[in-house]
């Protein structure tokens, strides 16, 4: 039979315990300490994202659901999603921007692709060609539209060079295929994607290359089988920057777009800025943070993946 | 089939930006030979070994292969095959991708892919890690796929830099047998470029040293370990305590060489003359210490022990040259401070370019 007094592990328990509390304690404090250093290191970045992303995201799901609404009856609804749902001109606004942001991701994607794999061969020139193809990547979207329409527009250098011809330029500028709007959302995003991929590639090591040519690889076969797929998270990146600038594009689509199909941002502008008509406005927002958004864990989720195995 | 040497270099030079990398390079070496390019970082070595793979373009000079002037063929078409440093595994593919690699860019068929392949992965003794991704790979299985991968388009010549220096100590001591053995089972012709000189010596049949974008000396480890023709080679090749000496005479068809030390009998391929000023090469092995009481010998002083496991690598000043490095085997016998008297080989390396001219 045992007892405190005669238990010869009792006392032994109570010291082991005596000397855990004070370290238990002083953990605690530290991690404390931890958590809050961290939080004022994240503190500006973190704030900054919350002012300018999460309120206004926050402030648009609410107004799209007819709450926090600005100079309209305040209570909860799904009528704007309803009719933005059956309004003909969103679905057609919707599919127009998810064309002509995709036909501009691909070319320029394309684009920049082929002209990584020729600038991996040394030819005279190299380094011009190189530099020419990200000059417009100063030049603001305006004026890079103004420089396409001198071409492309109506009485433009085309239709001029053409007319002599017999041959009748095609207007391209209000067509409802959204041609014009792509050609000129291909200044910016060509020089973007131009910018990405090529450092990409650049970043793989060199005797990665090297022994896949000492195998018996030649160029074609050393770009298709390692550069390509290696390069693969960066073509994404691109791909998506540019997606999720093009299918934004206000300035462009409503300058030289057609009246009908318009792009979902002009939509979106017309609807509170000349309706006064924040709730659609705001459904409008919200479809269009859902698309940028599903596109990115796409591309995460891909990219993932290829980082993952390329690791 | 070619009757001459399998791999040639005739006089190859480059430059970098002015700057000559290799200059003048010949060296001819017999198919199956295992031969490494030695020297310092810096040297030319690399740059000579990526000249024959066609990574670096030579600006002067001729390359052949096989009978072939390989010299002006792009990369993929001289039949050669790279290991780096680095390993350079495609990251993106499996270990059995990386080995089909080559195969798949001669075309062969897939069946003739799949069973080399096999083979290959087996001889590196890699089975069943076929379809890992390099990264699932510790660093001596990542360098044995690279090997495999090599080896398995059957190359002319294979080309090895420096394939070891990211392993740890025994790994690498462990995968350096390997490697013989498979260079000396299978009979390809293999170029191995290192900074280790004791690694040129384990595995090669020939060791050629470079300094200064040259080829210094090329010879047999043995031979040019112990028959150093030139100080830089005495000198970069394990510890050389090197002392200035003169042809005092001959003892029959061996040279007698005066030194601060007395005198030793020359051992070395240089044709000598009577009077003529030579460097002698005492390796550290060579000499041996005794107790100070004793009668033969230089009388020295003990300046630093260092207890090396086989061996103890003592420092001796002694009154007739500068500190001699040697090395006894066992544990330490004298202590710092101690007065031991140094015991000269009877013979030693000598050679007839004390300047170290390469």
């Amino acid at each position: 039979m045992t007892n405190g007094l005669t238990d010869p592990h009792r006392p032994r328990q109570s010291r082991a315990r005596q000397s855990r509390a004070p370290k238990s304690h002083a953990r605690r404090g530290r991690a404390l300490r931890d958590f809050i250093v961290n939080v004022a290191l994240l503190a500006p970045a973190c704030g900054f994202l919350f002012v300018a992303l999460a309120v206004p995201s926050v402030q648009l799901i609410l107004v799209s659901f007819g709450l926090a609404g600005i100079g309209a009856k305040v209570g909860f609804t799904v009528q704007y999603y309803v009719a933005v749902w059956q309004d003909v001109l969103f679905t057609s606004a919707f599919v127009f921007s998810l064309r002509i942001a995709a036909a501009a991701t691909l070319i320029s994607i394309t684009f920049a692709t082929i002209l990584t794999a020729l600038l991996q061969v040394d030819f005279p020139g190299r380094r011009l060609v190189n530099v020419l193809c990200k000059v417009l990547l100063v030049v603001p979207s305006l004026v890079a539209a103004f420089m396409v329409l001198t071409i492309i527009g109506p009485g433009g250098m085309a239709a001029r060079l053409l007319k002599p011809l017999g041959v009748i330029w095609p207007s391209l500028l209000d067509a409802r295929s959204g041609i014009g709007i792509v050609l000129v959302l291909l200044c910016n995003s060509v020089p973007l994607t131009l910018l990405i991929v090529p450092a990409v590639a650049a970043a793989i090591p060199r005797d990665v290359i090297e022994a896949a040519r000492t195998l018996g690889a030649g160029p074609g076969r050393v770009f298709l089988k390692i550069m390509l797929p290696l390069c693969a998270p960066g073509i994404g990146a691109a791909g998506m920057l540019v997606f999720i600038g093009c299918f934004g594009s206000l300035a462009i689509p409503s300058l030289i777009g057609p009246a009908y199909p318009r792009a979902i941002s002009v939509m979106m502008t017309n609807e509170f800025l000349r309706r006064g008509n924040w709730g659609t406005a705001s459904v409008v927002g919200v479809a269009m943070i859902a698309t940028t958004a599903a596109v990115l864990a796409v591309y995460h989720r891909l990219a993932e993946a290829a980082g993952l195995r390329n690791r | 089939m070619t009757d001459g040497p399998w791999l040639e270099l005739r006089s190859v030079t480059k430059s970098f930006d002015g700057v000559r990398a290799v200059e003048d390079v010949s060296l001819s070496i017999e198919r199956g030979e295992f031969l490494t390019l030695l020297g310092a970082s810096g040297c030319g070595k690399s740059t000579t070994l990526r000249m024959i793979a066609g990574l670096e373009q030579n600006d002067g000079g001729e390359i052949f292969l096989a009978g072939r002037a390989i010299h002006d063929l792009p990369v993929h078409r001289r039949e050669t095959a790279m290991v780096f440093q680095s390993y350079a595994l495609f990251p993106h593919l499996t270990v059995e991708q990386n080995v089909a690699f080559g195969l798949e860019a001669r075309h062969l068929p897939r069946a003739t892919i799949i069973d080399k392949v096999a083979r290959a992965i087996a001889l590196v003794e890699l089975d069943g890690f076929g379809k890992r991704y390099p990264r699932q790979l510790s660093g001596g299985q990542q360098q044995r796929v690279a090997l495999a991968r090599a080896l398995v388009t059957e190359p002319k010549a294979l080309l090895l830099d420096e394939p070891l220096s990211n392993l740890d100590a025994k790994l690498r001591d462990r995968l350096r047998l390997e490697l013989r053995a498979l260079q000396k089972s299978l009979g390809v012709t293999t170029i191995y470029v290192t900074h280790d000189q004791s690694e040129a010596m384990s595995l090669s049949d020939r060791v050629a040293f470079m300094a200064g974008g040259r080829i210094v000396e090329v010879g047999a480890p043995q031979e040019i370990y112990r028959r150093p023709r030139n100080r830089a080679t005495a000198d970069f090749l394990g510890v050389a305590n090197l002392i200035e000496g003169r042809v005092v005479g001959f003892d029959g068809a061996v040279a007698v060489v005066e030194t601060p030390a007395g005198q030793v009998l020359a051992d070395t391929s240089d044709v000598l003359a009577m009077g003529e000023a030579v460097l002698v090469c005492l390796r550290p092995e060579d000499m041996a210490l005794s107790p100070f009481n004793t009668e033969a010998g230089l009388m020295g002083i003990v300046t630093h022990v260092a207890y090396m496991g086989a061996l103890t690598d003592y420092l001796v000043q002694t009154r007739e040259l500068s500190p001699l490095r040697l090395h006894v085997p066992g544990v330490p016998q004298f202590a710092v401070g101690g007065k031991v008297r140094v015991l000269l080989p009877k013979m030693a390396a000598v050679n007839a370019n004390p300047k170290g001219q390469p």
